[in-house]
């Protein structure tokens, strides 16, 4: 059965399928809300509120790009997210604590709550330099990403991570292709300049 | 060089996954709230059509294609004798105008029985339910006439469009007249007014059968005013009983 | 947690406010609506059903305008109103069907859920039969299976009982019993004894207004202390009658026996005794409607 029937026979009162939708993007979308908000234990939360929206509101949902959907409804949410915390003043990302890899004060510091070791296929138990090294690629990144301006940040990871072309980003985002081409452009120089800067391009 | 280093860091990024006691627990409950989500139905136009069509009275059903029949057995009737214009145009008329009579009247038994208030209250209310009727029976008049008035038009070497004119004008007036009776008047839903009307209705509409001068061409814009007037004065009206409807002053009477 | 919150509702006509600054937050229960004739009741009753616009303040359903939630609201309804009537020509099968299409349930599901329905309204021996044919309880037992039909979680039931006799009464109470979980049921009526035993909260209605809401017990103690025993003599007993709130009159062999609600001691050897809610009703309402006696 293809996504279509599912939403197909999910509007007819199937919910199981319910459950294969999220099964099938939990990890993209919650990559996208860690990535997008800076917060590893946030995006937990964002990404249960991204699948809990769609399942509210499926009856009126018309299929076309179901993956699609779910960015446009998690990127919402991180912008909602994101306009909080502005407002409580907070930084968006602190670092300050995490680079040893200690426990934080409250909830696990950035990297512990990513299973880094899990990209070794194969491998058992990765060795902690490797398993640091990967979190600390999510973190640094993660970093670097949350210094560049929230719709730039968006643009990035859509077009980087997801593989999303312009158009396609145009349309999530309710943009012109070319505002999204300058966007990526922009925030992938930025990007390049930092890298650089904190020596990130190493292996 | 520095392209594919970057590219390189995407890639291992897109590599990263929740921990899985974490993502356990996020899933757990959003699989409670899927078992306690009730799937809404729905309704498309077409089934909100379908519904209609189903609860239609099957007096409706008969006086609405009786009327059509007569048309049509009419209309082969007169074109065998080979009648003038205006022959063809007074009894048409009265048929136009007792569709009138029939589309709102039928309309009006949603307000009658005191369900109203019931299906007010529904999911597919009845301000809706009302639209839909509305909007079906009158256009499929208004197609069967324009048709009609094609026969007649190729039985009288006539333009079609005058004679949909001549016959959409006591169509319309009809309709406001029945309209207005059964939305402002206390027993304007009874069978009895609906008859009432049906005769009146129809003697007003062949009436302008008996000069015959004004199917002529130097009549046709007063005709043409008519029905532009008519037009308007329909569509306000229903408008405001529209509005008062999900207001609730024509569904609580008391 | 549903929550129906009025919020200053008012409705006037012309210059006559029929309901007049409610203000009262609903949530999961039985609520019994006690009011006379026209103290607004069906009015409340209508606007929270988004039938009828309000005209000053607002109703809110889980912090949301209900005006504004439109079908989506209308979807959690279900309604008995107090004119309750019937295409003539449907049989009770068709009937509940029709409501059914209207309450947007698939076919599927609507076909089983009437079936089940009428078996508990007792009406299963009759559902291919029109409903014109019913007598007046059949067609308000009617009524009350279509309140039920989609599982609705805001029930309103105005004077459901109207035309029922005891034993349908009594079988209407334990319907409602069963199904206050998780629901807001407002019903409303005059009949004090239809909600004594199964309203959580009741709120008293009189002249547009809500004088008085609260648990059971919240309103027993307004007129605790305020409500009399005592026995005179039979020649005495219609003078006290019209000078006081009586709420029962008994023949016994010392005499008259009369109960009455009054703020201060209606007589030197009248005791006082646990007020029960007829008696509260009186006391607010100063006219009492007697249940029918057939």
């Amino acid at each position: 059965m293809d996504e279509r029937q599912w939403i197909h026979a999910i509007q007819k009162g199937d919910k199981q399928y319910l459950k294969d939708i999220v099964e099938k993007y939990y990890d993209d979308i919650f990559r996208f809300c860690a990535f997008q908000s800076g917060s590893g234990e946030d995006a937990y939360d964002l990404a249960q509120e991204t699948f809990l929206k769609f399942i509210r509101y499926v009856e009126g949902y018309r299929y076309r790009n179901l993956k699609g959907y779910l960015l446009t409804v998690a990127m919402n949410l991180c912008r909602d997210y994101l306009t909080e915390k502005g407002k409580r003043g907070e930084r968006e990302i602190s670092y300050d604590q995490s680079v040893s890899g200690e426990n934080g004060s409250e909830g696990d510091s950035l990297w512990e709550i990513y299973r880094p070791h899990e990209r070794f296929s194969g491998a058992e138990e990765a060795s902690p330099e490797a398993k640091s090294v990967e979190s600390d690629v999510y973190g640094r990144l993660t970093k670097l990403l949350s210094e560049l301006p929230q719709i730039q940040r968006e643009a990035l990871i859509l077009h980087y991570m997801y593989d999303m072309k312009y158009r396609e980003i145009a349309k999530l985002t309710g943009v012109t292709v070319s505002t999204v081409k300058s966007r990526v452009k922009q925030g992938t120089e930025k990007l390049r300049g930092r890298m650089e800067k904190e020596d990130f391009l190493d292996g | 060089m520095v392209r594919k280093r970057q590219e390189k860091i995407w890639e291992r990024a897109a590599g990263m996954k929740p921990d899985p006691q974490k993502k356990k627990k996020s899933l757990a409950c959003i699989e409670e709230v899927i078992a306690d989500k009730k799937i809404h139905n729905i309704p498309s136009p077409a089934e909100l059509i379908h519904i209609q069509l189903q609860y239609i009275s099957p007096v409706f059903w008969l006086l609405q294609g009786g009327m059509l029949l007569l048309l049509l057995l009419l209309l082969y009737q007169m074109a065998r004798m080979g009648v003038e214009l205006a022959d063809y145009l007074w009894w048409s008329s009265i048929v136009a105008a007792w569709m009138g009579i029939l589309a709102n009247g039928a309309v009006g038994r949603y307000f009658s029985h005191g369900m109203a208030e019931l299906e007010q209250s529904c999911c597919i209310n009845l301000s809706q339910m009302w639209t839909i009727r509305m909007i079906l029976t009158i256009g499929v008049d208004i197609c069967i006439l324009t048709l009609f008035s094609g026969g007649v038009a190729m039985c009288t070497n006539t333009f079609f469009g005058r004679i949909a004119v001549y016959l959409l004008v006591p169509f319309v007036l009809s309709n406001i007249c029945c309209l207005l009776a059964v939305s402002a008047l206390r027993g304007g839903r009874s069978r009895y007014t609906l008859m009432v009307l049906a005769v009146l209705a129809g003697l007003t509409a062949a009436a302008p059968s008996l000069f015959p001068e004004i199917y002529g061409t130097a009549y046709l814009w007063v005709w043409l005013c008519m029905l532009v007037l008519g037009i308007i004065v329909f569509a306000a009206q229903i408008k405001n009983c529209y509005g008062r409807m999900i207001r609730g002053e024509m569904i609580c009477w008391n | 947690m549903l929550e129906l919150k009025l919020d200053n509702v008012s409705k006037i006509y012309g210059g006559h406010r029929a309901v007049d600054g409610i203000e009262y937050i609903l949530s999961h229960g039985v609520y019994g609506l006690l009011g006379a004739n026209g103290a607004g009741k069906t009015t409340l009753l209508r606007m929270i059903c988004g039938i009828l616009e309000v005209t000053e303040g607002r109703i809110l359903c889980e912090g949301t305008e209900i005006r504004k939630m439109g079908a989506e609201y209308r979807r959690l309804l279900g309604y008995l109103p107090q004119n309750f009537g019937y295409y003539p020509e449907f049989t009770a099968r068709k009937f509940l069907m029709y409501l059914a299409a209207l309450k947007a349930i698939p076919k599927r599901e609507a076909a089983d859920k009437v079936e089940e329905l009428l078996r508990l309204v007792d009406l299963e021996q009759v559902k291919d039969k029109k409903v014109k044919t019913f007598s007046g309880g059949m067609v308000r037992r009617l009524g009350i299976a279509q309140a039920l039909l989609g599982e609705p979680e805001i029930l309103i039931l105005d004077e459901p009982t109207a035309g029922l006799d005891p034993k349908e009464r009594i079988r209407f109470r334990n319907i409602i019993s069963a199904l206050s979980k998780n629901r807001i049921i407002i019903l409303s009526t005059h009949i004090v004894s239809d909600v004594e035993y199964i309203a959580d909260k009741i709120l008293l209605m009189k002249g547009g207004k809500l004088l008085s809401a609260g648990d059971i017990e919240h309103m027993l103690s307004q007129v605790r202390g305020k409500v009399w025993e005592c026995c005179i003599r039979p020649e005495e007993a219609e003078a006290y009658q019209a000078n006081f709130s009586v709420s029962n009159l008994r023949n016994t062999e010392q005499g008259v026996k009369l109960r009455i609600v009054a703020d201060d001691c209606p007589l030197t050897d009248a005791v006082p005794v646990d007020p029960d809610l007829e008696d509260v009703y009186l006391y607010y309402f100063r006219e009492f409607d007697r249940e029918p006696l057939s």
